[in-house]
């Protein structure tokens, strides 16, 4: 073989075996050209520090001059220092564009409601989870390769005011296929949490829990349980709700417990399982932390399903979000059966503390927690309203929720509802 | 009569467009970093770089076609900084993480591939991207001088001479 043949048949060959690269990383603007900018450095910088000295001088002397300021310039509304006590950056996930099923990551900042980066999945790719730290710099974006049909892990850094805000690096964690229910990466960003489901027909599925070192991608621990019919591909709320607590010791996950006979039903329940503790089995070495609430009728035509969707508290507090609906067409629901926040105590089950009911009229309603501080007091929220008169669309609304208000987050930036639900958002 | 130039929206258009060249070319511009730099995650943190590069400097290019060629040339650039960073650094320790990804991969090669890699990596930035382009690309001579600026003339010759030395490499590999 010449050495032409031989260059030509390792480089392919070496080339092979690179099949999946990371997402494309964009910064948020589209900066100025460098090279003008450098032109006017030359002989801009100067003038522009004497005209800094001198405009500074000018207000040093304009406020020695000036009356005492006025006391709404200085005390900050209790909203405002309210959003000062949620984390500032998130990750969102959002369609590629409005015809395409991709999902891409969006990195946003809420005080300021600026786009920090976009990651765009390459075209076999597709962002489907994600999930953050406590220091509101680290978060880890899940990524399913339809080639493959593996999801894999990456993790995300920020570094706000950097030329590179973002920093995108593939976790050396084990690929799956598999069915991921559920992600949490624990506060101290030291450890992930992935539930996921294996099952080839209705009856056969494997739930899996599985705690993984975050700078090995090790697997610290595994539980298993084997399924019947009640971990059917794609049923129940298995997994959902993924989060650490106990001063990251221990895991909560949703779990829907069916019990048959004449007139089957289920339990929405979440189990707490200690990850320090010895144990394969997902059922026997957890347990129920609280049974959700079952749903009310208040009227012969109104419900209300008081945790329609929870988050827990690094303390353990259970923060629900009540759905509120009717089974008849345009009828007024929310005057009947408000939509709420409200916590529960994930050791008691006991209901604590009505943090904001919405006071307004709506045909459906659905008020889902997103994040919560480590003490279930302030919760962002996402309030969506079907309202009167409002024919085809719905009122989207994310909130931040402490002492009794709702106020509103006009800038956090996220646009699809579906995605919210799928884990797509992370702060 | 002049034929029609694609001029290119700036603004927000530009992330669509880079997107889309980003879904097109970036595995086939990773794979070429790779031979360049021998490690994946340092040839995706260069194709990123040259992607970016695009983005930014976007407003500023006037032909779509060009593109390409830019990118390709941007990594060419990015894999001999690379080097450049690395010879500094001789003695530091890189992050074992990029070696270990490069010892999997190449572990799935065989033992002939492996010896021809390695001494393609043992080759000047020049040799390396010439015999990369002619023989991995399959590109002319005129369009390696293109992708690497330079003549068609200093293609050849680099060419050449890393065949020369390729071939003296894995002649001493083989003797060994």
């Amino acid at each position: 073989m010449s050495i032409e043949d031989r260059v030509r048949a390792a480089t392919r060959a070496r080339t092979t075996l690179v099949r999946d690269i990371r997402p494309l990383e964009f910064p948020d603007e589209l900066p100025a050209r460098v090279r003008r900018a450098r032109r006017w450095l030359t002989w801009g910088a100067p003038i522009g520090a004497a005209a800094l000295v001198t405009a500074l001088a000018l207000i040093l002397v304009m406020l020695r001059q000036a009356d005492d300021p006025q006391p709404g310039s200085v005390t900050p509304a209790s909203g405002a220092s309210a959003i000062g006590s949620i984390p500032r950056y998130y990750v969102a996930l959002a369609q590629t564009d409005s015809t395409g099923s991709q999902l891409k990551a969006v990195v946003g900042d809420d005080r300021t409601g600026r786009t920090v980066a976009v990651l765009n999945p390459s075209l076999s790719q597709n962002f489907y989870g994600v999930t953050g730290a406590a220091d509101d710099r680290t978060f880890v974006v899940m990524n399913y390769t339809g080639t493959t049909k593996q999801t894999t892990w990456y993790l995300l850094r920020l570094t706000p005011g950097a030329a590179r805000p973002t920093q995108l690096t593939k976790l050396p964690i084990k690929p799956v296929v598999a069915h991921v229910a559920g992600l949490a990466l624990s506060p101290d960003g030291r450890e992930l949490a992935v539930m996921w489901r294996t099952a080839t027909t209705q009856t056969n599925a494997v739930t899996y829990l599985a705690v993984y070192s975050m700078s090995s991608g090790a697997v610290l621990h595994t539980w298993i349980t084997k399924g019947d019919n009640i971990n059917a591909i794609g049923g129940g709320a298995n997994g959902e709700a993924l989060s650490w607590v106990d001063g990251d010791r221990s895991v909560d996950f949703g779990w829907v417990v069916f019990s048959g006979g004449a007139h089957p039903s289920s339990t929405n329940t979440v189990r707490r399982i200690d990850v320090t503790a010895p144990g394969s089995d997902l059922l026997a070495d957890s347990r129920v932390a609280m049974r959700l609430p079952r749903t009310v009728m208040p009227t012969k035509t109104t419900f209300s399903r008081p945790c329609g969707r929870e988050v827990t508290a690094s303390d353990g507090t259970v923060v629900c979000g009540t759905t509120s609906f009717s089974d008849v067409s345009f009828q007024e629901v929310c005057s009947t059966v408000p939509p709420a926040f409200v916590t529960y105590s994930g050791t008691t089950g006991k209901r604590l503390k009505v943090l904001y009911t919405y006071h307004g009229q709506c045909l459906e309603a659905q008020a889902t927690p997103v994040w919560t501080d480590p003490a279930g007091s302030h919760v962002i929220a996402f309030l969506l309203l079907s309202e009167k008169g409002v024919k085809t669309s719905a009122t989207d609304k994310f909130g931040l929720i402490a002492d009794g208000h709702f106020t509103p987050l006009p800038k956090l930036v996220v646009g699809d509802g579906d995605a919210i639900d799928q884990g797509g958002l992370a702060f | 009569m002049e034929s029609p130039t694609e001029t290119l929206p700036a603004g927000l258009d530009a992330r669509r467009h880079v997107s889309a060249l980003y879904q097109a070319h970036a595995l086939a511009l990773v794979k070429l970093a790779v031979l360049m730099t021998g490690d994946q995650p340092t040839a995706e943190d260069v194709v990123q770089d040259a992607f970016l590069g695009l983005y930014r400097r976007w407003q500023a290019l006037h032909d779509a076609d060009k593109a390409l060629g830019y990118l390709r040339s941007s990594v060419l650039n990015g894999c001999r900084s690379v080097h450049r960073v690395r010879f500094r650094r001789q003695g530091i320790t890189l992050d074992p993480q990029d070696h270990a990804d490069s010892a999997e991969a190449e572990a799935l090669l065989g033992e002939a591939h492996r010896e021809v890699l390695a001494a393609l990596r043992r080759l000047p930035s020049r040799q390396r991207e010439a015999v990369v382009l002619r023989y991995y690309l399959d590109m002319t001579e005129a369009q390696a001088a293109q992708a690497m600026g330079v003549s068609k003339g200093t293609v050849k010759s680099a060419t050449s001479r890393g065949l020369a030395a390729l071939a003296r490499m894995l002649k001493e590999e083989d003797a060994r």
